[in-house]
């Protein structure tokens, strides 16, 4: 069986939380899961802060972040990933139920590597989070 | 003609050149000698295995150097003639004998003792004797020295240039034969150092003669010229001598070998004197010395005997040629003495010649003298008799002795001889003036310019002067008179005249001064009249204006005696007789008219009676024109006939055209004068108009002073003008200068510049005033129209405020707006976020539990999980158009120029790709290029073409037609389809926001679409509209302006 890299979604709502999850585990992606619920959370994971402290695992293959979050918000988080020598090379893929342009605009100028509109269509959200778990998860081959 | 010709050498450096060869050829002729002595064939030849030159040669050559070093030498004495006439004498011989020598084969032998041991040196043997080549050249420089001296030089200078010719050839000869040439016995060849002293000796020699050609010459003294004679004499006798001694008296023997050389000598001493029985004497002794061995074949000299013999010859000789001196000498003495007295004669002969000269030249005189005398006598004569005054001689007793043509001319006669029968008396007009004319100058002795009528033949009388003096006999007793008679009456009647011109003269100055001085018409007329009678001395004088109502002239001035002539004078201008006067014709006629004659004159009959009654003999008119029209005339009447002359006519007229001008210069006055009162009137008006102006007026002079200032002006002054008036601008206010209308007056008083201009001015009470300045060149200085817009200035002063704060607004509501804007957006952002998120998340967790609890679920529940899911979907689909919709009208807009048929292909394709059904028939018109912008304008079309599509399906045959259409300003695209179409009643509603026409049963739709066209296409600067009918389809209009600004 092949080993699929981690990935790590950053998520507030508990509903896309557990949504997302769901769709992620209907392709066996679940046990590679990792989630955090804001930004902060997902900077203090990164970086080995706070509860992560101690952890040993490895990085995550992927980062899927969402962008409108409390403490935090995604873009600021994608900011600091970028701009980190070791963490800009994991690839990132904004989800957002956003369809605002500015947003859009400013991740791939961060260096957003993928942007998934969360559609409301429980299937389309499926796919489309099927495709981009897949791809980065499955596909690529990490920068260990 | 010599060979070369020197031109830039100095005489002085030809001089020198020559004098060197001289001494090179001796010092070589005694070398090569020295050496034939000593025997050094060296010096024989100089060129060591060619032949030598010979002894003879080398003798030659230095006879021949020495020669030309004597030619050189300034000869002053008699020795150095001979010295070089000997050399070149006996170059000649030298030469001779070698030519001899060849042509009868026979030695001389003068060489004889160099040829002793010659026998087996043949060329040696050829050597010594001399060849017959150098003989020739030697002759040639002999005879062209010897002929040199009698001044043959061409021929000198040819015979010296045959030389060089010759000796070249020798030359070139060595060049071509190389020693071939040196076999002896058959030929005697020049040697090659001969060859090369000829060329430079006649080099030489021609250098020398150049000098002689260029000018120099040698001054022989005369003496010695011509002298050779006596030196060909002695060769010639000794040559004769020796010839008969030698051949016809051979038998004599040798004892008697003087007999023919003494007559030789002596006849030699005869004709050449001294010297030349000398050379004659010695010339004997070497032809006995050295011929007499050649031909006789043994020495001449055997013994003393025989040289005694010898001496005795020479002393002989010697003796015979002193005598033959002295004889010659006696003869030539005889010969001077005789020329001497030849000479006397000559002088005296001269003597007597210059005397019969002198004699000439008095003769001469005297009848030069003579001539002049009668040509005097005959000047006296032609003066006499063509004189053009009378001369006359009379006798005591009153009868002519004499007198000239004039004088036959002055009394009109035909000849003197009929002038001759006229006594003295009868000449006098007037007896008396003749006794007392006589016992004046008897009484005086004479009259000088004594005034006396004489009459003519004619019996005219004359005017004379006559100057004479008495003429006496040798006793003093008066026998008559003589003298001139000058004839003065025309110029008596010239002064006549010229008293006459004078007066009009005066006439003229005096009118003239009266023209300048007098301003008024009528005083001017009666001066004029009032003048010509009193400095004209006219009689009468009047002046004549025409009156053109009855066309008569009436009488306006006039002075002088008139009587009641003028009275009755009726010049009636349409009445031919009473016009036809001087006075009527000059009118009519505009010149002059004259009437010399009025006693006679034809057109004066009118008047003639009254007129010579009053004295008046001649008249003139001049006609007075004024403006180039008669006016009329000025009439002059004189007491004497004939008063009116050319000259006096032309002055008078002057006078008309002077009085003429006056009145023309008066009419102008008056016309002036008019113009000026009207210009004042008319100046008045200007100024009161100027005074009662709305404008402000004022002047300012070039001193800067006040000129003028209006009541306007006054007013916008705010000060008195009587205070301003007269002042200076800057005194008046204190601190002007500083003020931009100041600068704008100032430069329009000094460059005369114009200008206008708004000015607020401060006054010093500091209240303000706008004004409207226009600043004018103006002669007097500047002019000032000024308009008060204090009012205007204030009210625009209030549209500025209220405009300024009106933008203020606009800025701070736009602000607002942009505020609100802001928020709207931010509230978008939040409902796209946080709307859609419990949507999302009830979709997808009915999702999950159709997953998870589907084999629970009954059909009902399954549906209303289905319809739940469908809700959610619904309001997810709103929500996006709502924000759609809301972005269209926040959006920028880029305009771009867009093909409208690209992007309507484009949204066709992309929409019938998702039907996946081809039954619409499309039909697209091309379609214009538009400015617009790309993205709004593909969801306008994108919009209109998904509704025609959508409400077109149900029909079996959908057909979609888009075109468009140019209107006024705009282009309007429409899209038409035959689909269900709607009630047109509504169509208002179509546009707006959550409008539907339709059941989403029907069709389904969230009624955003049209509305976001509507907000795009208005934002784009266009209209929307739309027209249908329920179930026959729908139009749908949209427009574009065609220009963006």
């Amino acid at each position: 069986m092949r080993k699929y890299n981690q990935i790590l979604l950053v998520e507030d709502n508990p509903n896309d939380r557990e949504l997302t999850v769901g769709a992620l585990t209907e392709y066996n992606l679940a046990n590679d899961i990792i989630t955090v619920s804001d930004g902060v959370e997902a900077l203090d994971y990164l970086f080995k802060r706070g509860k992560y402290k101690d952890r040993v695992n490895g990085n995550p293959g992927v980062i899927l972040l969402d962008i409108k979050m409390p403490r935090m918000d995604g873009i600021e988080v994608l900011r600091i990933i970028k701009s980190d020598p070791v963490l800009k090379l994991i690839p990132v893929v904004m989800l957002t139920s956003s369809r605002e342009e500015q947003d859009l605009l400013e991740s791939y100028n961060l260096g957003a590597n993928a942007y998934v509109v969360k559609p409301v269509d429980f299937h389309e959200f499926i796919v489309a989070i099927k495709n981009v778990g897949l791809f980065w998860a499955i596909l690529n081959e990490s920068v260990k | 003609m010599s060979l070369f010709e020197i031109k830039h050498i100095s005489p002085k450096n030809l001089n020198l050149i020559s004098k060197s060869i001289s001494v090179l050829t001796i010092l070589t002729g005694i070398a090569v000698l020295t050496g034939w002595v000593f025997d050094i064939p060296l010096l024989q030849s100089f060129f060591p295995g060619f032949i030598g030159m010979s002894p003879g040669s080398a003798a030659a050559f230095i006879l021949s150097g020495l020669s030309l070093w004597f030619l050189n030498y300034t000869i002053t004495k008699s020795w150095q003639i001979y010295a070089w006439q000997i050399s070149a004498f006996s170059i000649t011989l030298l030469g001779l004998f070698a030519i001899l020598q060849f042509l009868l084969e026979i030695n001389f032998g003068f060489t004889r003792r160099f040829i002793d041991d010659l026998a087996s040196n043949e060329m040696k043997l050829s050597a010594v004797l001399m060849s017959p080549a150098s003989g020739v050249n030697f002759v040639f420089i002999g005879i062209s020295v010897l002929i040199y001296s009698r001044k043959y030089l061409a021929a000198a200078r040819a015979s010296i240039s045959l030389t060089i010719i010759i000796s070249l050839f020798s030359f070139i000869n060595y060049l071509l034969n190389s020693r071939s040439y040196l076999h002896p016995g058959t030929t005697y060849p020049m040697s090659i150092l001969s060859s090369i002293l000829f060329t430079l000796n006649a080099a030489g020699y021609l250098f020398f003669f150049a000098i002689e050609w260029k000018g120099i010459s040698l001054n022989f003294p005369e003496r010695f010229r011509y002298k050779w004679q006596p030196y060909l004499a002695a060769f010639l006798m000794v040559l004769v001598a020796a010839s008969l001694r030698l051949w016809p008296l051979q038998s004599l023997g040798l004892r008697t070998v003087w007999v023919t050389f003494y007559p030789a000598v002596m006849l030699t001493a005869i004709y050449g004197g001294f010297t030349a029985g000398l050379v004659a004497a010695f010339l004997s002794c070497f032809t006995a010395l050295f011929l007499w061995p050649v031909f006789v074949d043994q020495p001449f000299i055997k013994d003393y005997g025989d040289l005694i013999s010898m001496m005795i010859f020479l002393i002989t000789c010697i003796m015979i040629s002193g005598v033959a001196e002295v004889m010659l000498r006696a003869r030539e003495r005889e010969k001077q003495t005789n020329a001497a007295l030849e000479k006397e004669i000559a002088d005296r002969k001269a003597v007597e010649n210059e005397i019969r000269k002198l004699n000439e030249v008095l003769e001469d005189r005297v009848k030069e003298r003579t001539a002049e005398l009668l040509m005097n006598e005959e000047k006296y004569r032609t003066f006499f008799s063509t004189s053009r005054d009378c001369v006359f001689i009379t006798s005591n007793d009153g009868r002519w002795i004499e007198m000239n043509d004039a004088a036959v001319e002055l009394f009109g006669y035909s000849s003197k001889d009929e002038l001759f029968q006229i006594k003295i008396p009868d000449l006098y007009a007037n007896p008396a003036d003749r006794i007392k004319h006589i016992s004046t100058i008897k009484e005086l002795g004479y009259t000088k310019d004594y005034s006396v009528d004489l009459r003519k033949k004619d019996g005219s009388i004359i005017n004379t002067l006559i100057t004479s003096t008495v003429r006496y006999d040798e006793e003093g007793n008066i026998i008559g008179f003589m003298g001139t008679i000058r004839d003065i009456t025309e110029r008596k009647h010239a002064e006549e005249k010229i008293r006459n011109a004078n007066r009009v003269y005066a006439l003229l100055s005096n009118i003239n001064q009266a023209i300048v001085r007098i301003k008024d018409k009528k005083i001017l007329f009666d001066e004029a009249c009032r003048i010509a009678v009193d400095d004209g001395k006219f009689i009468m004088s009047w002046i004549g204006i025409v009156n053109s109502k009855i066309n008569k002239v009436e009488p306006v001035a006039s002075a002088g005696l008139t009587q009641d002539y003028l009275a009755s004078i009726n010049i009636d201008l349409k009445d031919e007789k009473l016009s036809g006067g001087p006075t009527g014709l000059a009118i009519k006629s505009g010149k002059h008219i004259i009437a010399n004659d009025i006693i006679n004159d034809p057109t004066m009959i009118p008047w003639r009676g009254s007129a010579v009654k009053l004295g008046y003999r001649s008249s003139a008119a001049f006609p007075l024109k004024v403006f180039g029209k008669t006016i009329g005339a000025f009439m002059l009447y004189s007491s004497e006939e004939f008063f009116f002359d050319e000259d006096e006519v032309k002055l008078l007229d002057e006078m008309a055209s002077d009085i003429s001008f006056a009145i023309e210069f008066i009419e102008n006055e008056n016309v002036r004068k008019q113009n000026e009162e009207e210009l004042r009137k008319s100046l008045e008006r200007f100024s009161s108009t100027l005074d009662n102006m709305l404008e402000g007026c004022q002047i300012i002079g070039y001193d800067w002073r006040y000129i003028y200032i209006n009541g306007s002006a006054e007013k916008h002054n705010r000060r008195p003008k009587a205070e301003l008036l007269g002042n200076k601008y800057m005194d008046m206010w204190p601190g002007i200068e500083q003020t931009e209308v100041f600068k704008f007056i100032k430069r329009c008083l000094e460059e005369r510049v114009n200008h206008y201009m708004e000015n607020e001015f401060i006054f010093p009470d500091g209240a303000h005033g706008w004004f409207e300045l226009s600043i004018q060149a103006v002669p007097e200085g500047v002019f000032i129209l000024s308009h008060d817009i204090t009012e205007r200035k204030s009210a625009e002063n209030k549209i500025l405020k209220l405009n300024e704060e009106l933008e203020q607004k606009v800025i701070e509501r736009t602000a607002q707006l942009e505020s609100v804007n802001k928020e709207l957006e931010s509230f978008s952002y939040s409902v796209s976020h946080d709307l859609r998120a419990p949507l999302r998340h009830i979709d997808g967790f009915i999702r999950m539990l159709q997953n998870s609890a589907k084999a629970k679920l009954d059909e009902k529940s399954i549906r209303y999980l289905g319809v739940i899911s469908g809700a959610a979907k619904q309001m997810g689909q709103l929500i996006d158009d709502l924000l759609h919709f809301s972005r269209m009208g926040r959006t920028a807009i880029n305009y771009s120029t867009i093909d409208m048929n690209n992007i309507v292909t484009d949204v066709k394709n992309e929409i019938m790709a998702t039907l996946m059904n081809d039954k619409y028939d499309w039909q697209i018109s091309n379609l214009p290029t538009v400015t617009t912008d790309y993205p709004m304008i593909r969801i306008v079309w994108m919009n209109l073409i998904s509704n025609a599509v959508k409400y077109s399906s149900k029909v079996d045959k959908p057909v979609i037609k888009i075109d468009s259409f140019q209107e006024k300003n705009e282009v309007v695209f429409y899209i038409k389809d035959n689909g269900a179409g709607f009630d047109s009643s509504y169509a208002h509603k179509l546009f707006g926001v959550f409008q539907r026409l339709h059941s989403t049963e029907e069709f389904e739709g969230t009624g955003i679409g049209l509305a976001t066209v509507n907000r795009i296409i208005s934002r784009l600067g266009g209209r929307t509209w739309a027209e249908g009918e329920t179930g026959k389809g729908a139009v749908f209009y949209f427009s574009l302006p065609s220009k963006i600004n």
